[in-house]
């Protein structure tokens, strides 16, 4: 059994120890050279952090950081737009990809969209109930269910966001430039 | 309407060194509220009277963290810029200088995680022209100086959240449920880290004391 303990851990308590634990680490650290060693180290250490004071930062702290927001203020971020560009860009391409296989494998007609639709979701969920929950799988049946018509639509969807930020982050560019 | 300079008292006051820097009486909630609802509603200066009151707090921990004070004031500064633009999840309720300093605590958490720090201040090398000097005795200062670094040494000690604990306790005062929901931990967790840090920097400080206590024999 260790002899230190509780000791140890009592020298490195915040809160005020009971009276006879108090007298009980005081005994002990009498007789212990290793724990009064731990109890003066804590003691100078806490004392070194109370006279290191609080640092202050150089003069014109905020003036700086007035000039930072007026600045980023004034020209937003870039990142963003490209960002969002970038994923839409890449969401429209994976979804024109995925539809462009859909329908060399199917055929497709606007007309036929909506009737095959629904067959194909009902077959899918037919599917669903038969087919074990292996990962692959599930993941079939979902990419079956979803309709071309939703691809279309969230093509059209992703592409029109893409455009938008496009838009916007040309706009604040020439407002950046005009100020 | 507060005049200028009752602002800028009322602001000092709220930054003082103590615990009850953060547990604002009355007058200065009042003020830096008005300050907040008018920063919240984009206006800069207003926020800038917020910065300039809690610049000093936010600074020393991020330099209590980062090491040295470059890093310092590029954290300080991206810190109150993330609480300007989070102004509209401030809670009045809580606290500003613990809401504040949470965020700084937790930028400079990210920014050590991304990169190993340079803990030994540059300042050292380098004369300092625009901090204060209280002690004009060269001897002091070199003693100071010295001193500032050993504490930076024994920080760096310290995994990130410990520092911050240590920093928010030591420096800021803050309780136990300040520090745990400043930093998103259970109050347990931060009293076992706290146990721990202090152990650590006992177990530290012979190693890096400049003027070590002699505590009657070696400590291992």
């Amino acid at each position: 059994m260790n002899k230190h303990l509780p000791y140890r851990d009592w020298i490195f308590e915040e809160e005020t120890l009971p009276a006879d634990s108090a007298q009980a680490l005081r005994r002990h650290l009498q007789g212990c050279p290793d724990c009064r060693a731990a109890a003066e180290a804590w003691k100078a250490a806490r004392q070194s952090l109370a006279n290191a004071g609080e640092k202050s930062p150089r003069t014109g702290f905020t003036a700086r950081w007035k000039a930072l927001a007026a600045e980023r203020i004034r020209v937003p971020s870039r990142r963003p737009a490209w960002a969002m560009l970038a994923v839409s860009s890449a969401g429209s391409l994976v979804m024109a990809l995925a539809l462009a296989v859909q329908t060399s494998t199917q055929g497709f007609s606007l007309a036929g969209v909506f009737t095959r639709d629904l067959s194909a979701a009902a077959g899918a969920l037919e599917d669903w109930m038969d087919t074990t929950s292996s990962l692959g799988a599930f993941l079939t049946i979902v990419s079956r269910s979803i309709p071309p018509a939703c691809y279309l639509f969230a093509i059209f969807f992703v592409s029109l966001i893409g455009i938008l930020w496009l838009l916007l982050f040309v706009r604040s560019t020439a407002q950046g430039k005009q100020q | 309407m507060v005049s200028v300079s009752a602002l800028g008292q009322a602001g000092k006051t709220a930054v003082g060194r103590t615990g009850a820097a953060f547990k604002e009486n009355p007058v200065v909630v009042e003020i830096q509220k008005e300050w907040l609802l008018a920063a919240r509603e984009g206006d800069v200066d207003a926020f800038g009277r917020v910065v300039d009151a809690f610049q000093k707090p936010v600074f020393n921990l991020c330099y209590r963290m980062l090491g040295n004070p470059e890093d310092a004031e590029d954290a300080a500064q991206e810190s109150f810029w993330r609480a300007y633009q989070g102004l509209s999840k401030y809670d009045f309720q809580r606290p500003f200088g613990t809401w504040m300093l949470s965020i700084a605590a937790h930028y400079c958490i990210d920014r050590l995680r991304r990169k190993r720090p340079i803990l030994l201040s540059l300042e050292s090398l380098l004369p300092e022209d625009d901090a204060p000097d209280e002690t004009p005795n060269p001897e002091d200062q070199t003693h100071r100086k010295q001193e500032q670094e050993a504490v930076q040494q024994l920080l760096s000690a310290l995994g990130r959240e410990e520092r911050a604990m240590i920093v928010m306790r030591y420096w800021h005062d803050m309780s136990y449920e300040e520090i745990a929901r400043s930093l998103k931990v259970s109050v347990g967790a931060v009293k076992s880290r706290l146990h721990r840090a202090r152990h650590t920097l006992a177990e530290r400080w012979p190693v890096h004391s400049l003027s070590p206590v002699s505590p009657g024999g070696g400590h291992e």
